[in-house]
């Protein structure tokens, strides 16, 4: 029966297999109406119950919601038998739609021991939607399934891509309710299990270089996480000796140099995935991780055409010049008073500019000073003209946060162009930096990047 | 789409018989034609008001509410009762599922006295006022 559905292109559910039934003769016509009839039956009393006896009639959609829950409730009891005809024709309907319950019962309970698992072994993250669905979306929907009256609907979306994209590019597997759940939960714990191969402290620190590399914190990215991880393990295959996932300049040109020994991308992806098969050794999971297989392809021959593989990969971030820049929020108050006290009793601007820079204050006493008007504009322009980029990158930073949340690529002109100037220092500041010329800009911006991941961990 | 299932032809008779008893004692008396009319009408309301029925045992109810009127002539009987049926399934459309057949059409049949045998849009919200307050008791 399953071949003469699969040969008419259709699938095995209860409805199709009672037409093809009839249609073939198999199931006679006195029991084809037996069946709709007690089908009929089914559906008085699940309504019935819904209303819990209070009325005998019911608004027309969620009629079509209980009527579909039992359609998929029985297509799973026939999902499940190889002879579906003997079933319908030696069993009563309530019969085997109490079974199918047991069986969607069943199906509840793997999802909830899945939904366990993946809580237990989830990767040390930020990314937004890879928690939403840990804490939030699957526990809800555990939660909130309705097997009985509402079976088929899934109101959460499970947005967070995995290898092959979001499940909605997918058409959610064609497949409804718990079903869909329970494919998009296997394929999610597949990814996070290749993920937990790796030691955690290299993955951590591949994240971290993944946001400094683009400038953006990945919180906000919906970003695959085992995407990131792969290409990287995928690339370290075709250099060959290579330990560590991370990529420096070094091994970036040995990389180019290896792939030009390949005829084409094809050959380097059937190699790579020879490779990882051999690794990972499980069946179920490299079934999965083949799903990027064209997407890897795609990103591989886009990076060799246009010689894109530092953007591709990521790349070793020197975290150590990092750790040795260090900033002064904020200086002690006495000192702050004593700088105020001396500025009074001075005349000279540069006089007064020296004292200033003398004093060792935190950027926050900078702005303290500057907005409380006590420099005149003669004074402030000879105070930026000293401060060294440090602290001007500070002041900078401090006023274009929002700017540069999301831009991976700073720039000072839309920055610039962008600042709505409040103070007078502020106009003056952004006239010394319109002003900048280019050969100190990239100094600047190398000073920015600094204070930009210095004042995260403040 | 059939709105109005089909309902079993003996139990229709016997009930038709039991609601004959009850309403003749006050001159009214219900033919095989006149349920058949009620029948077209609940599945016409039925249709209106996107309902799936399962019953007719409604019909009843309302001939039943509807001969203890004081303001019906019996040549005003059987469309009096067709414009019951369509208020009922308006009402049903518009309320949660949580009063019973019988709660609902004692409201109604309570809010059509009240309104001196009227039906019209201002007893609907009336009686969808009366239904929403005694949801809100009851939940």
């Amino acid at each position: 029966m399953f071949e003469v559905l699969i040969k008419q292109g259709k699938k095995t559910t209860f409805l199709n297999v009672l037409h093809a039934g009839k249609e073939s003769g198999l199931i006679n016509e006195i029991r084809y109406k037996q069946i709709l009839k007690e089908c009929f039956q089914l559906q008085k009393e699940m309504v019935y119950s819904f209303n819990r006896n209070r009325s005998t009639c019911i608004k027309f959609n969620k009629y079509n919601l209980i009527v579909n829950s039992i359609w998929y409730t029985l297509d799973h009891i026939i999902a499940k038998t190889s002879a579906p005809i003997q079933l319908l024709n030696d069993h009563t309907i309530s019969q085997l739609y109490k079974n199918g319950q047991h069986i969607v019962e069943e199906l509840q309970e793997t999802l909830k021991l899945l939904g366990n698992e993946a809580y237990k072994t989830r990767l040390v993250s930020s990314n937004e939607r890879y928690l939403s669905i840990l804490d939030e979306q699957l526990p809800a929907f555990i939660e909130s399934y309705d097997a009985l009256y509402n079976a088929c609907v899934c109101i959460y979306d499970f947005d967070y891509p995995l290898l092959d994209g979001l499940a909605l590019y997918h058409n959610m597997y064609d497949l409804k309710g718990i079903d869909m759940v329970l494919e998009y939960m296997q394929r999610f714990l597949f990814e996070q299990d290749f993920c937990n191969r790796f030691d955690q402290e290299e993955v951590h620190t591949l994240f971290y270089c993944y946001e400094m590399q683009i400038g953006v914190e990945i919180t906000y990215l919906g970003v695959n996480l085992c995407e990131l991880i792969l290409i990287q393990k995928l690339c370290t295959y075709v250099v060959g000796n290579h330990t560590g996932l991370l990529f420096d300049e070094e091994q970036i040109g040995r990389l180019e140099h290896r792939i030009k020994t390949f005829a084409n991308c094809k050959d380097i992806m059937e190699y790579v995935f020879a490779m990882l098969e051999k690794e990972v050794a499980d069946d179920a999971m490299f079934a999965h991780l083949v799903r990027f297989k064209p997407y890897f392809l795609q990103k591989i021959e886009i990076a060799s055409s246009c010689g894109t593989f530092r953007n591709l990969l990521i790349m070793k971030y020197d975290c150590e010049e990092e750790a040795s820049f260090q900033m002064n929020p904020s200086c002690d108050e006495d000192i702050y008073n004593k700088l105020l006290g001396n500025l009074e009793k001075l005349q000279t601007p540069s006089a007064k500019i020296d004292c200033i820079l003398a004093t060792s204050i935190g950027f926050y006493d900078y702005y303290d000073l500057l907005e409380s008007n006590i420099l005149f504009e003669e004074e402030l322009y000879l105070l930026f003209e000293r401060m060294d980029f440090t602290q001007k990158a500070c002041l900078f930073y401090y006023r274009n946060k929002e700017l540069m949340t999301f831009h991976s690529e700073l720039s000072i002109k839309y920055c610039c162009q962008q600042w709505h100037t409040q103070y007078l220092w502020e106009e003056i500041l952004k006239h010394t930096f319109e002003h900048m010329g280019e050969d100190m800009e990239g100094e600047f911006m190398h000073c920015l990047h600094l204070v930009k991941s210095a004042m995260k961990n403040i | 789409m059939q709105y109005v299932k089909r309902v079993n032809q003996n139990k229709l008779v016997q009930a038709l018989n039991d609601v004959n008893t009850d309403i003749s004692l006050r001159g009214y008396f219900l033919t095989k034609e006149d349920v058949n009319e009620l029948r077209e009408t609940q599945r016409l309301a039925c249709l209106q008001n996107k309902i799936i029925e399962f019953d007719i045992q409604i019909l009843f109810l309302i001939t039943m509410q509807m001969s203890k009127s004081p303001y019906i002539t019996i040549d005003r009987f059987i469309p009096s009762i067709k414009e019951m049926i369509f208020s009922y399934y308006a009402i049903r459309a518009r309320s949660k599922n949580r009063l019973t057949d019988k709660e609902i059409t004692d409201i109604l049949y309570e809010e059509y006295v009240n309104r001196k045998g009227t039906i019209d849009l201002y007893l609907l919200q009336a009686v969808l006022r009366n239904i929403k307050k005694r949801e809100s008791g009851n939940v």
